[in-house]
């Protein structure tokens, strides 16, 4: 009977976070939007709807359940010494040691995914969305939720940050990071440096690969290292080179296959 | 003219929601009761405090349950068990994962709201009638 509560419970706060997500970004994709003419319902929607509700009412538990088991070796190894003497500074600077290791780790990590042939396998998946909108963020493999989610939080583990303290800053990244893949165009002037935007964002989601803006919600680290790019214009096309499946399924199956196995269920579903 | 009040509401609509959602995961909206059991503390300074008073105890899974339950999830994460203690029942486990509010989402999406959003406002309905009860007494 609990459970069932409980499962009644997720779907409401699945409905209830697409809709409210439905209120934030749609008006502004109407009116400012970067690819005019781009429907709400455009082509594969209900596959990334599909991902949306994956991610609420299945992976997401998995990733939690995976880290706190990664955590628990992880900082069996951390000397309690070393936490404590993290947790001796004034909270706001390790705040901003989280925040900055944090953004450092995702970026090289993210520059991997692109790089390294296996990460790119369960990272393609992300990159595979032919339309941007808010609700293409949402689409993602599970184990690239895991080794993401793992290592931007990497740093609030070994540390022994409580996270709760940046609530609020987590919960702006979270929000700005599904705003950066929306269907808008609003530029910010200098800001764009400080802070993602979609403009930077979609060049990321640009045909190449290794097109660059890597960083997470901050372009920071794309400034440091040389991945920076903000061409005037939107990129003409978004995707990727590959052939990849149209259907959710598919595209949970295929990078966990061996190209040679994916290949004959292709041939033999015709 | 009109299109630059459409403009205007849009912006102001976009950034009053975002705004209200981080001031509400910020436990901003919550009174004092039900900021207690929410995962977020008052201040930065409190919650420091806490997280120096509950390392300095030595704690066992269940114990951290009572303790930081309305504390985060993250506290568990990354004030683990020492090894010789591994949460290897379910039932602090499952705290553990069920406990998701507070963690950095991926680069490309975050849960919005999730159950522990719903159960807070359940109980304090639950807390405000039994208020409603004592009143009536």
């Amino acid at each position: 009977m609990i459970w069932e509560i409980d499962i009644l419970y997720l779907l409401l706060a699945s409905m209830i976070s697409y809709g409210f997500l439905m209120l934030v970004f749609i008006p502004m994709e109407k009116v400012f939007p970067a690819k005019k003419g781009q429907k709400v319902f455009r082509p594969h929607w209900l596959v990334d709807t599909c991902f949306f509700l994956g991610q609420y009412l299945f992976w997401g538990s998995l990733v939690i359940w995976t880290l706190n088991h990664f955590a628990v070796y992880l900082t069996s190894f951390v000397p309690q010494s070393f936490q404590e003497s993290i947790q001796s500074q004034p909270i706001f600077l390790q705040a901003i040691e989280v925040i900055i290791l944090s953004d450092f780790l995702i970026y090289w990590a993210h520059r991997l995914q692109h790089n390294v042939d296996f990460l790119w396998r369960f990272h393609k998946v992300h990159h595979s969305a032919k339309k941007l909108d808010w609700l293409a963020a949402h689409r993602e493999h599970p184990l690239d939720s895991i080794y993401t989610v793992g290592i931007i939080n990497l740093p609030a583990f070994i540390l022994g940050f409580p996270l709760e303290a940046i609530a609020g800053v987590i919960a702006f990244r979270g929000i700005w990071a599904i705003y950066i893949h929306s269907n808008v165009r609003l530029p910010i002037g200098p800001i764009r440096m400080l802070i993602g935007a979609p403009e930077l964002h979609h060049w990321h989601h640009d045909l190449d690969r290794r097109a660059g803006n890597y960083a997470n919600v901050s372009p920071l680290m794309d400034i440091i290292f040389g991945t920076y790019t903000c061409p005037d214009a939107e990129p003409e096309k978004f995707g990727i080179e590959e052939e990849t499946p149209n259907s959710y399924i598919g595209q949970l199956v295929e990078p966990i296959l061996p190209n040679s196995l994916w290949n004959k269920i292709k041939r033999k579903s015709g | 003219m009109k299109t630059k009040m459409l403009k205007t509401a849009t912006l102001v609509l976009f950034f009053g929601l975002i705004l209200s959602f981080v001031g509400y995961k910020s436990g901003f909206f919550s009174s004092d009761n039900e900021s207690a059991k929410t995962h977020h503390p008052e201040t930065e300074k409190d919650s420091l405090k806490k997280i120096k008073k509950d390392s300095l105890k030595d704690t066992t899974p269940e114990n951290k349950k009572v303790e930081i339950i309305p504390s985060s999830k993250s506290m568990i994460i990354m004030d683990p068990p020492p090894k010789s203690k591994k949460p290897n029942n379910t039932k602090s486990l499952k705290y553990v994962i069920d406990d998701r509010e507070l963690m950095m989402g991926s680069s490309k999406s975050a849960v919005m709201f999730d159950p522990n959003d719903l159960k807070i406002k359940e109980d304090s309905s639950l807390y405000d009638s039994i208020w409603f009860d004592t009143l009536k007494k």
